[in-house]
């Protein structure tokens, strides 16, 4: 459904995000990829929606390749992208941005659908979006991929600043998400909240993949603790 | 905590609300005036939120944050930095147009801004004479000396951190609070920053605070580290200690446990 | 009360057709972050077109004003949105230069095809009256306040329940996100500026009939809509159009009492330019959040002077002034005032080079200074010391100008400065204190140590060369420096412990000072003065295309550029007779200006020198830190 093949991104001509990043997910599968802050996994996401330019390597999404094609031509061709932290539109209500989410149906069947999976956005219909909590924004970004259903999602660290139990409910919709077919690349720092239901797992650290196989192989906390908190742990 | 250290920084129930997001939630720690004290926590725990309250960028819903024992919690941020708090940045701010020397003498002679009526036309012979030598010392501690010439904006984000630190060097803070200062370093550039920090707190007697996400780093350089996750303070402690909590490691993997008694989950 | 229904009237009427012009700005304003100074000139062009279409043409109106909408509204928005998205990365000081000089260009354009004498402007619409209430009614008035209606209406709809309106109120805080709907942000964007461009077309064919055909006020017309849209805080349509609707109807009701008063009758035009002005001033801190503003990085700065200017490089400067009285004997006055102007660029380039602060009312402190001296002198004081007076008494006029200066930044600023300029050109040139009410200039004495034409050419070099010393002492001081700063980063000064607010304020005052003696200068050259030399549109605009074009070159030095643009502004259209030639000149400016801006993102690195390390060491490029990155 989505490969990235061999994919350096830097954001000068000095410095690289990533270095050769490959990666794939298979269509109908859940690929998760982890890793510790700065190690570029946000950057492998953008480029995977054409939101940053590649120096070196290509994206192929769907068996086309999309290297070259805007941000909002991907997301037509049905990838969805949820960036980290700022789904939504803050300025705009509620309603207007579940509206921009579903533009492709009328406005009251996008909202019934969104409240028949968060309740909560029913009393907040009119509010801005950027008086909504942290876990409400994420849920009302998580609306998105409901109403468009694309071809693949690719969540960026949806349980980032979120209490365990939002998280919780988060993770819960990520997976009816799942069992409707649609791909998902998930991105997350938290292994052991995606290590129970992803199909495979890439590890990510200093712009590169450290390790690529099913959940199983992935090794105890202790090690993963070691990619996470780097050698001080074992002084 | 740091009870045999005397205290630079210190927030007493420090709480910061943004519409409806409570980013830093009655947050209790002091930093030491001495030493290098280290902040960690996942993303989005709320690190630069409580680090942007201490340097008055953002205001405090409630609590108070005291510097060298002054409550500073309505104060702007100009006056914080004369009362000896300085910064650098998490997207580094240097004076892009200005040489590498021009920045750093910048931080040294700021202290002399509005200090005489002319203050805004000439620097006094003894005010040139004494930036010239501070900017001239802080270069060669941070080893800028052979680079002074060059304009900021055209360095390396390595460099270009090198030359922020320095700046707020040159100055006169006492209590430094430094945003995620490796992140775009390479491991050899982090490597000399660390020195740098290090020679420059032990040499001028210096307290800093640092949010930091390289591990490694924490644990070289900080001798304490609070830790925190949903906006709250989980631990407080030496690195090491951190390091080896349970609870640390857990809000670092992120499973489903909220410290203390007083949790549950907020929205 | 009776007699002020008409007025009210007629001031909704007027208000209707203002607050279309400012929706219109306030909609491509909110969803590009570029603010369109050319949105009043694209109304005169539009006005222009209809003109051509009905009058010209022969076709009959509404086909007329079809065509003329979707031609103007669809080329300049392309246009638009195509500048924009050039100047994206600019400095705000370049974003608004870009639209300043397209508004020259629009300008020009406008006057070699029409010329710069007002032409009757047909009336289009029916002219016929009813009486409602005891007061008479034209149909025209009512189809303004309908068209206005309509439009606001249709807007606030438009921005609430369809996609592209959602789109477009979401585009600025977040154009990735918008594009990771689907939506592609630059049609989103084109279409705001569609939109807006249309608006000030309708605005401009609605206009011209009361005010016929003159590019110059009916550009100034759509600028008094930029006090509407600062009613609405230039974000909310609704707002905007009260606005505009209170600001006309006062303008009228204002007009009637100034009838009776003549020491009033300048008050009444300049009431949208004083509610700008105090709007600005007086708004509290967070209201007015520069659109956008977040977004930018800045690339790149406005190219800096070297700061050590040889010696050498004066040289040339020297020998031409030196030569100039025999080289060029039958323009020695073109040239002298054009070395006057050189003084009054270097006060400008004080602010839009050095700290990165526009100021659209640069003439207005030059007209202060002249009007100053030539009162000073005809009470008897020394013609020296009147000149000095000049300048101090344009202090206190730049110190209130920066009190907004202190608070706002960027755009708002030059709204800031713009309105101040056209305030005080409406309500206080003809004040007996300034040009006073009498349409015959002022007659201006030399000192009597330089009578003589080249005398007097002569003594200007010898001002400027202290003016020059004085910008350059500025450039030089911690002042200069704390300004170069703060253009930087001014965050990062403020956490040096650096109090910044003040800092504007001490440019302004320098900057006014200046502007006043150039002033002063002014008048004497030629012998007399009026207000016409002191226009905020086009002379205070032109000043800055000019200034930026003449800084393009990042070599050029503070002297070079203010060489060139006087040049350009003053001596070289003394030498054209030629109207169509001299719009021509404005022409290119404005293009210039324009291409200086796209070509401001271009800009490489900037360079900078070591200024006092006495060392001296040779500057080593490679790194301290981890070698091998840059070489």
């Amino acid at each position: 459904m989505l490969e990235l093949e061999n994919v350096t991104v830097g954001y000068t001509a000095t410095s690289q995000v990533l270095s050769g990043v490959s990666l794939s997910v298979p269509e109908g599968s859940v690929v998760a990829l982890l890793g510790p802050n700065g190690a570029g996994k946000t950057t492998a996401l953008r480029a995977a929606s054409r939101m940053v330019p590649l120096q070196v390597g290509r994206v192929v999404f769907d068996g086309e390749d999309v290297t070259r094609m805007p941000s909002y031509a991907a997301a037509e061709r049905g990838l969805c992208h949820v960036p980290e932290g700022r789904g939504v539109f803050p300025a705009l209500t509620v309603r207007d941005n579940i509206a921009l989410f579903g533009r492709g149906m009328p406005l009251q069947e996008a909202v019934d659908r969104s409240v028949a999976e968060f309740p909560f956005i029913e009393r907040r219909l009119d509010a801005l979006a950027g008086t909504l909590s942290g876990g409400e924004r994420q849920m009302l970004a998580l609306t998105r991929p409901w109403l468009v259903r694309p071809k693949i999602v690719l969540l960026d660290e949806v349980s980032m600043g979120l209490a365990p139990l939002i998280v919780d409910e988060v993770y819960a919709f990520i997976r009816r998400l799942a069992g409707e077919g649609i791909s998902l690349l998930v991105v997350e720092q938290y292994v052991d909240r995606v290590r129970r239901f992803a199909d495979h797992i890439y590890l990510m650290r200093s712009g590169a993949i450290r390790f690529s196989g099913p959940p199983d192989q992935l090794g105890s906390d202790e090690d993963i603790l070691g990619h996470y908190l780097g050698a001080a742990l074992q002084e | 905590m740091a009870d045999h250290h005397a205290v630079g920084l210190s927030l007493r129930g420090l709480t910061v609300r943004y519409g409806g997001v409570l980013a830093v939630d009655d947050v209790r720690l002091d930093v030491a005036a001495d030493s290098i004290t280290g902040l960690i926590g996942p993303n989005g725990a709320g690190k630069t939120s409580l680090f942007n309250a201490c340097a008055g960028l953002v205001r405090a819903s409630s609590g108070s944050v005291e510097l060298f024992g002054q409550d500073v919690t309505r104060t702007s941020v100009a006056k914080r930095a004369r009362l000896g708090l300085g910064r650098t940045f998490q997207r580094v701010e240097l004076f892009k147009t200005l040489s590498v020397h021009d920045n750093i003498a910048m931080g040294h002679e700021s202290a002399y801004v509005w200090k005489h009526p002319y203050s805004l036309l000439q620097a006094l012979p003894s005010e040139r004479r004494e930036t010239e030598r501070v900017t001239e010392q802080v270069m060669e501690l941070c080893r800028l000396t052979d680079i002074a010439g060059r304009t900021a904006g055209s360095l390396s984000t390595g460099q270009q951190r090198m030359v922020e630190l320095a700046r707020v060097l040159a100055g006169p803070s006492r209590l430094l609070l430094l945003d995620e200062p490796s992140s775009g370093l390479t491991g050899q550039e982090r490597a000399v920053f660390a020195e740098i920090v290090e020679d420059a707190v032990r040499i001028l007697g210096l307290g800093v605070f640092v949010v930091e996400h390289d591990m490694d780093l924490v644990a070289r350089i900080c001798a304490q580290v609070h830790v925190l996750n949903f906006g709250r303070l989980i631990f407080s402690g030496t690195t090491r200690e951190a390091m080896a909590s349970e609870l640390v490691q857990r809000s670092y993997l992120g499973e489903s446990a909220v410290p203390e008694a007083s949790g549950g989950p907020r929205a | 009360m009776h007699d002020y229904l008409p007025l009210i009237v007629s001031g909704i009427a007027d208000g209707s057709l203002v607050a279309i012009a400012a929706m219109g700005l306030v909609l491509s304003y909110k969803a590009s972050g570029i603010f369109n100074f050319a949105h009043g000139a694209i109304g005169a062009v539009a006005a222009g077109v209809f003109y051509q279409l009905y009058k010209l043409n022969g076709l009959p109106w509404p086909l007329a004003l079809v065509i003329t909408l979707v031609l103007v509204g669809l080329v300049f928005g392309f246009v638009m949105e195509r500048v924009a998205a050039l100047v994206a990365n600019a400095s705000t000081t370049m974003k608004i230069v870009s639209t300043l000089g397209i508004m020259i260009t629009l300008t020009s354009l406008f006057n070699l095809r029409y010329g710069g004498i007002t032409k009757q402007f047909p009336d289009f619409l029916s002219q016929r009256t009813f009486r409602l209430g005891g007061v008479n009614i034209a149909w025209e008035q009512v189809i303004a306040v309908l068209v206005g209606l309509l439009l606001a209406v249709a807007m606030t709809v438009f921005f609430r329940r369809t996609i592209l309106g959602r789109g477009m109120r979401a585009i600025v805080d977040d154009p990735q996100l918008v594009a990771l709907m689907g939506l592609n942000p630059t049609t989103v964007r084109r279409w705001a500026w569609v939109i807006g461009t249309t608006f000030a077309a309708v605005a401009g064919v609605f206009i011209a009939p009361s005010i016929g055909l003159d590019g110059t006020t009916l550009t100034l017309l759509v600028v008094e809509g930029f006090g509407a849209a600062a009613i609405g805080r230039f974000s909310s349509l609704p707002l905007t159009y009260l606005g505009a609707v209170i600001i006309q109807v006062l303008v009228a009701v204002s007009s009637k009492v100034a009838s009776d008063h003549p020491s009033l009758q300048s008050a009444p035009s300049s009431i949208p330019f004083a509610v700008l002005f105090l709007v600005l001033l007086l708004s509290p801190k967070g209201w007015l959040v520069e659109v956008g503003a977040t977004l930018q990085q800045r690339v790149v700065t406005i190219p800096r002077q070297n700061r050590r200017v040889g010696l050498a490089k004066l040289v040339p400067v020297v020998v031409l002034v030196a030569l100039v009285p025999h080289l060029f004997e039958t323009h020695l006055l073109a040239w002298t005032k054009g070395m006057i102007f050189v003084l009054l660029m270097m006060s400008l380039s004080l602010l839009v080079r050095l700290s990165n602060q526009i100021s659209l009312c640069q003439m207005t402190f030059a007209a202060v200074g002249a009007t100053a001296s030539y009162h000073l002198v005809q009470r008897g004081l020394p013609w020296t010391l009147a000149l000095v007076c000049a300048g101090l008494i344009a202090i206190p006029i730049g110190a209130f100008v920066a009190i907004p200066a202190v608070r706002l930044s960027g755009v708002y600023l030059a709204l800031a400065t713009l309105s101040f300029g056209l305030f005080v050109q409406t309500a206080l040139y003809d004040s007996p204190l300034m040009f006073g009410n009498d349409p015959l200039p002022l007659i201006t004495m030399r000192p009597s140590f330089a009578e003589s034409d080249t005398a007097y050419f002569y003594l200007i070099p010898v001002v400027g060369a202290v003016g020059f010393l004085l910008v350059r002492l500025v450039e030089r001081a911690r002042l200069g420096q704390l300004l170069r700063c703060k253009a930087d980063s001014a965050i990062a000064l403020e956490s040096l412990g650096v109090n910044t607010s003040l800092l504007p304020l001490a440019a302004f005052c320098t900057a006014a000072f200046l502007a006043g003696v150039a002033g002063a200068l002014i008048g004497p050259s030629v012998g007399v003065v009026s207000k016409n030399d002191f226009t905020t549109i086009p002379t205070s605009l032109l000043l800055v295309a000019l200034l930026v074009l003449g800084a393009r070159d990042q070599r050029i030095g503070t002297l070079g550029a203010a060489l060139g643009g006087a040049i350009g502004l003053i001596v070289i259209p003394d030498y054209i007779s030629s109207y169509d030639v001299l719009q021509g000149l404005n022409l290119f400016f404005g293009v210039a200006a324009v291409e200086a801006a796209f070509a401001s993102t271009r800009v490489s690195t900037p360079r900078a020198r070591r200024s006092s390390t006495p060392s001296g060491t040779t500057p080593q490029p490679e790194l301290v830190t981890a070698g091998g990155r840059r070489g």
